[in-house]
């Protein structure tokens, strides 16, 4: 107890001494508070982040794993014949790409799922209406060739409409995230068939409304048409691009059943066809994870992998906060380092100043080890009031220099990611289909943290403090016990 | 039997030169002793090496007949002897009241009040309550001393071990701390050691050993 008390006389009587080593404390204090509690406001914003996000999960061909498979020609095989084989492999992985939808089914079937639904994408034309910016391509190859293969002699028109048919109101996730918006009618009956839900744009540029008839064809069979029934039209809310050919105002919803009935009743010989596009909802991140591994185990060929585009675009709009954390990271090292070596010089400089004191209290009986708890206590002390009042300052000012370290790191997060974005697609995001422009970047990532400095940083901050006080304190020690009474006695 | 004794002490900082060789003396309580000796013949570091501050080359130092060697030295200077060193060997920016009670506390003294007991001593040592309550570096030599001897018999120690105790004070002064000393001896029953070259103070001793 008396070691407490006279520790505390010592800090009194060493005032001036005192206050400068507590200012030292003191900044380097405050500067491991603000680099946790920035680490502390990002793991805290990636958790509550990624609980919020409802998370839907697709099954894509894994391209980069085909392209790495690819094995470039070494220089002697760089003859004709080995350029061609490269290529037919990978025309014959692109040729099983798709999934089916009763693949599909199968990996729905994995306990971490919580609903499935689908999409079949159809192109399509029409005779009495026209596509905005008509873009009908012509392939060669049939439907599921590839792009500009020329070795066939059919030429096949693909349709300037993008037929979408749901199975699920589920599937309308563009309505519920508030990127399109239903103006007039009503939503789709996926029960019914051969009702749609088209584009306002594209009602307004054939003067169609809720009522009218429109009638596709299969563009390679002017003879196969499918009437259809507008039941609602809407509008696009934000100015999204598509990576597409199509203009997204050319997009119509239908339910899947309409789709399934197009490809019942399609027989030329350049039938209509869909892709199938699964989607899989999952309650959480680890049931995410689950269902990674899950489908695998189902069956899933390693050619294909798991991707969200929701987990993948929370983790982008993370970006610069991680950024910030990584920094954080940096600055806590050298703050740490910088704060332990200034202390222990501080106390090996007061253990010098006040050998003559550590001579009395030795002669007059005080063990070594007493008198290095009493240089400890004080430190500790010292230590203690400089941290508290770190982390009251911390806690203040952590939010809003996060905030501004967030925005400067956002702002060079978005200028990194347009110079790596020629065309002004963002890149980086696997799957990912219809992006904003690029300068939207900022707008969906992390830009503000409402809180910083929390419990956990106290505790750590306390912590660190008790481990640096030790670790200079046990210098101290060690100079203390090499200390001999007589010496420091005979020469003051 | 003797409450302080050594049996062939000898101490050297080099072998070829002892500076104690085969010293056999011994201390009793109720009586003053001087050490004399010329300079350099060995008195403060006899007194170090009874105080435990050193040990010996060779031989053995006795306490109340136990081996000192075996008494943990921390112990033996906080509890069972009082060292009033020739510079006082005081926390100069600590006051008179301070200094005599962390004494009391590195001995562990278990009577409550450690601030009326030093107050009390200090005042038998004539310090007044206003100086009490200064720096001891702002007190006179002779206060110093007083508080110094005032530390070293705080905690009721039997042996009393004083270097040049009187070497820097004046003839009235000096008088009033040898009769500190005999108070101690023949009223408190101590055993009152002094290192000196003072005849003043020989002549107090009851015996004198000569270095």
């Amino acid at each position: 107890m008396y070691i407490i008390k006279n520790a505390l006389r010592n800090i009194r009587r060493m005032f001036t001494k005192n206050i400068l080593i507590a200012i030292i404390i003191l900044i380097v204090g405050f500067s491991c508070v603000v680099s946790l509690s920035i680490k502390e406001a990002a793991n805290t914003a990636r958790q509550e982040g990624i609980d919020a996000v409802n998370i839907t999960a697709n099954i894509s061909y894994d391209r980069q794993k085909m392209m790495q498979n690819m094995q470039p020609p070494t220089q002697g095989e760089q003859d004709g014949t080995s350029q061609e084989d490269m290529r037919d492999k990978m025309r014959e992985s692109m040729q099983n790409q798709n999934l089916s939808l009763d693949e599909l089914e199968v990996y729905a079937k994995a306990d971490s799922v919580s609903d499935f639904y689908y999409e079949k994408t159809m192109a399509i034309g029409a005779t009495e209406i026209e596509a905005i910016e008509s873009s009908s391509s012509e392939n060669f190859g049939g439907p599921q060739g590839m792009p500009g293969r020329n070795d066939e002699d059919t030429t096949y028109v693909e349709g300037d409409f993008s037929l979408v048919g749901i199975s699920s109101v589920n599937a309308l996730s563009d309505f519920t995230d508030g990127t399109k918006e239903l103006v007039d009618g009503e939503y789709l009956d996926i029960e019914k068939t051969h009702t749609v839900m088209i584009s306002e744009d594209l009602a307004t540029y054939n003067s169609l409304e809720v009522g009218s008839s429109i009638k596709l064809q299969n563009p390679n069979s002017e003879s196969e048409t499918y009437v259809v029934e507008v039941v609602g039209i809407y509008s696009q809310v934000s100015d999204q691009q598509m990576m597409m050919r199509q203009d997204p105002a050319n997009q119509m919803y239908t339910s899947a059943n309409t789709i399934d009935a197009i490809e019942a009743k399609t027989a030329s010989d350049n039938p209509l066809t869909s892709q199938v596009k699964g989607t899989y909802v999952l309650a959480d991140v680890d049931a995410y994870d689950a269902f990674s591994d899950e489908v695998y185990e189902l069956g899933l060929s390693d050619d294909f992998t798991v991707q969200s585009m929701d987990v993948s675009m929370y983790e982008q709009s993370l970006a610069p906060l991680e950024n910030l954390s990584s920094f954080a990271d940096t600055f806590f090292l050298v703050s740490i380092l910088v704060g332990g070596a200034i202390l222990i010089v501080f106390q090996f400089l007061r253990v010098k100043d006040r050998v003559y004191e550590i001579g009395v209290l030795r002669a007059i009986g005080m063990s070594k080890l007493k008198i290095s708890l009493q240089f400890i206590c004080e430190l500790l002390i010292i230590t203690t009031v400089s941290l508290i009042l770190a982390l009251g300052i911390g806690a203040a000012t952590s939010v809003p220099i996060t905030n501004q370290l967030l925005e400067s790191q956002s702002v060079s997060t978005n200028e990194s990611e347009m110079q790596n974005m020629p065309g002004g697609m963002p890149q980086g995001m696997g799957g990912r289909q219809s992006s904003e422009p690029s300068g939207s970047f900022i707008e969906d990532s992390v830009q503000s943290v409402s809180s910083a400095t929390n419990w956990t940083v106290v505790l750590e901050i306390m912590v660190i403090g008790l481990l640096l006080t030790i670790v200079s304190g046990g210098v101290a020690t060690i100079f203390i016990q090499r200390y001999d009474t007589m010496k420091i006695l005979q020469q003051s | 039997m003797s409450e302080l004794s050594t049996k062939d002490l000898s101490f050297y900082y080099t072998k070829d030169k002892s500076i104690l060789k085969e010293l056999n003396l011994a201390f009793e309580r109720g009586k003053i002793y001087a050490i004399v000796g010329k300079s350099g013949a060995g008195k403060t570091t006899l007194l170090s090496l009874l105080s435990q501050l050193q040990s010996p080359k060779d031989g053995h130092i006795y306490y109340e007949g136990q081996d000192i060697s075996n008494i943990n030295a921390d112990h033996y200077r906080s509890c069972n002897i009082g060292v009033v060193f020739q510079s006082y060997n005081l926390l100069p920016s600590w006051n008179a009241i301070e200094n005599v009670s962390l004494s009391l506390d590195i001995a562990n003294w278990k009577e409550s009040d450690k601030k009326t007991h030093a107050k009390m001593l200090l005042e038998k040592m004539q310090i007044d309550e206003s100086d009490m309550h200064r720096a001891v570096h702002q007190l006179s030599g002779g206060q110093q001393q007083r508080v110094a001897i005032a530390r070293a018999i705080s905690y009721n120690p039997s042996i009393i071990l004083a270097d040049e105790p009187t070497g820097n004070l004046d003839k009235a002064t000096e008088k009033e701390i040898l009769t500190i000393f005999q108070q101690l001896a023949y009223e408190e029953d101590k055993c009152v050691i002094l290192v000196t070259h003072a005849s003043s103070v020989t002549k107090i001793a009851d015996e004198i050993y000569r270095l």
